[in-house]
């Protein structure tokens, strides 16, 4: 039983389950290690929002997300966030541009430990409602990895020894979404993101990459004999989503995603994804 | 823009005299495209024989109840005031930017201080800053003859025998603000309007998915 709240704040619920298939999973550049699979996901999320101004709001968040890879299975991974959020709307009504500074703290654990890590982000946002049919949102998000094995890592011949954890990882990331309404109970969202900083990889050693790498894992549980590395890289992330609400309080929807990360000389993969969903909101 | 109903649209008139009564009274029932009894619709009389006449002030109310304005459509006549009661445990903050009454209500439940006065005709539209899929609307009339239209059906008393000016209004009428029709009003007794209205569908709350990526 929920606690009664003073009339400044409101407790919120939701959850969701998607299905997403995923091209690439291991993010290879080369074409005999590009890897598919499919993935069930399934989430909670709660939290309090307090509106303890007219224009100023704090969202304080919970979450639990469980993800269920089919072909490798060390990738499924259950993950918990913390987040606050700090909202400051510019003016009255529907259409007053918002701006929200959020940070979040998530754990995740994977089902092969050798890729547990922390995750902490702190993103800026500011959304603006265009018209009855259209809604801009921009934000810019720093995100700060720490992985659990973070201690000297071997090194596949040709021998280099690499320090510190494939999955220490910072970015910087900036994306734009427009949602646009399509109907009284549909409407498509449109992303666009670049992120610029660290990332992860798998592949069956090559030196021509590896001289690229900033850190190296064996990574066994993408095959006998392949590595993870580390490198630095820009992503560009294209993004498109149908929505239909089917209640009030359910929303089906169905998207396509390409990521194009390049880092180093001639060292670039494609990462395609399609998925569906449904999320439920109180 | 009016939609001129005369003679284009399926109107049926049924005159049922009533002996012995001074005035009569409008009764009309509205289904939409599918045949469903329309609610959240407002009728009312602009003029009698090209006569238009003043509302008498009066005082009503329009509730927030399950983060919902209630009722959803509410019509009043010129010089009406309304409170805002909040009825919900969450702060609203009642607002309109609308030309008939520009106004806001930060903040509060239970009771606002004062009602608020509307002395002009026209459509208002209530939003609310925190909960953004609020959303009602008052029809300021100048006419004393009006009602709101539940279950499918409104009623008018206490009107004169005559050629009734008669507008029908609802938030999602298909491609007109309002439907007007010409009635003659029998003396005494029940005038009774059928009419069709084509609406748009209602609109959905739209909950946008939240993004997570796997961690690789």
């Amino acid at each position: 039983m929920l606690t009664p709240l003073p009339a400044f704040a409101q407790w919120y619920f939701g959850s969701s389950t998607e299905l997403r298939s995923n091209d690439n999973v291991t993010r290879s550049p080369v074409a005999e290690n590009i890897e598919a699979d499919t993935v069930l996901l399934g989430s909670v999320e709660g939290g309090l929002h307090l509106q303890p101004g007219v224009y100023t709001g704090l969202t304080l968040s919970a979450g639990v997300t469980r993800e269920q890879f089919r072909r490798f299975a060390g990738l499924s991974q259950t993950r918990g966030l913390l987040g606050a959020a700090l909202d400051r709307k510019l003016g009255v009504g529907e259409r007053a541009p918002r701006l929200r500074l959020g940070a979040t703290i998530e754990r995740a654990d994977f089902n092969s430990n050798t890729r547990n890590l922390w995750l902490h982000s702190v993103r800026l946002s500011y959304s603006q409602r265009l018209s009855d049919s259209l809604l801009l949102t921009a934000a810019i998000t720093h995100e700060n990895q720490q992985g659990d094995n973070d201690r000297l890592r071997i090194a596949v011949p040709p021998a280099r020894q690499l320090p510190g954890d494939t999955w220490n990882q910072e970015a910087l990331v900036a994306s734009t979404a427009l949602e646009w309404a399509t109907g009284p109970a549909s409407w498509l969202t449109a992303t666009l993101q670049f992120r610029h900083g660290e990332t992860a990889a798998s592949i069956t050693p090559r030196p021509s990459i590896l001289r690229q790498a900033t850190a190296v894992t064996n990574d066994p549980l993408i095959g006998a004999g392949k590595v993870a590395y580390r490198l630095d890289a820009n992503t560009r992330q294209f993004a498109l989503d149908w929505n239909l609400a089917l209640t009030d309080a359910a929303t089906a929807y169905f998207g396509a995603e390409r990521q194009l990360t390049r880092g180093g000389v001639s060292l670039s993969y494609q990462v395609d994804v399609i998925r569906a969903g449904i999320v439920f909101s109180y | 823009m009016l939609y001129k109903g005369r003679g284009t649209c399926a109107v049926a008139l049924v005159a049922l005299l009533a002996a012995g009564a001074e005035a009569g009274s409008l009764v009309v029932t509205l289904k939409d495209q599918d045949g469903v009894a329309v609610s959240d619709a407002v009728v009312y009389v602009a003029s009698i024989d090209g006569q238009a006449s003043a509302p008498a002030p009066q005082q009503v109310t329009v509730d927030q109840v399950d983060e919902a304005f209630v009722p959803h459509v509410r019509a009043v006549g010129v010089g009406a005031s309304i409170s805002f009661p909040n009825s919900d445990h969450i702060r609203h903050h009642v607002y309109s930017f609308a030309p008939a009454k520009t106004f806001e209500l930060p903040l509060y439940t239970g009771l606002p201080a004062a009602p608020i006065r509307f002395d002009q005709a026209g459509l208002v539209t209530l939003g609310c800053n925190i909960h953004d899929h609020m959303l009602g609307y008052i029809l300021v009339v100048n006419t004393p003859w009006y009602a709101e239209v539940a279950s499918g059906t409104a009623r008018i008393d206490n009107l004169p025998a005559g050629e009734l000016a008669v507008r029908i209004w609802h938030p999602r009428l298909s491609g007109e603000t309002e439907l007007e029709l010409t009635v003659q009003a029998a003396a005494s007794g029940d005038t009774t309007v059928q009419q069709q209205l084509t609406l748009l569908p209602e609109r959905k709350a739209r909950r946008a998915p939240r993004r997570g990526s796997s961690r690789y």
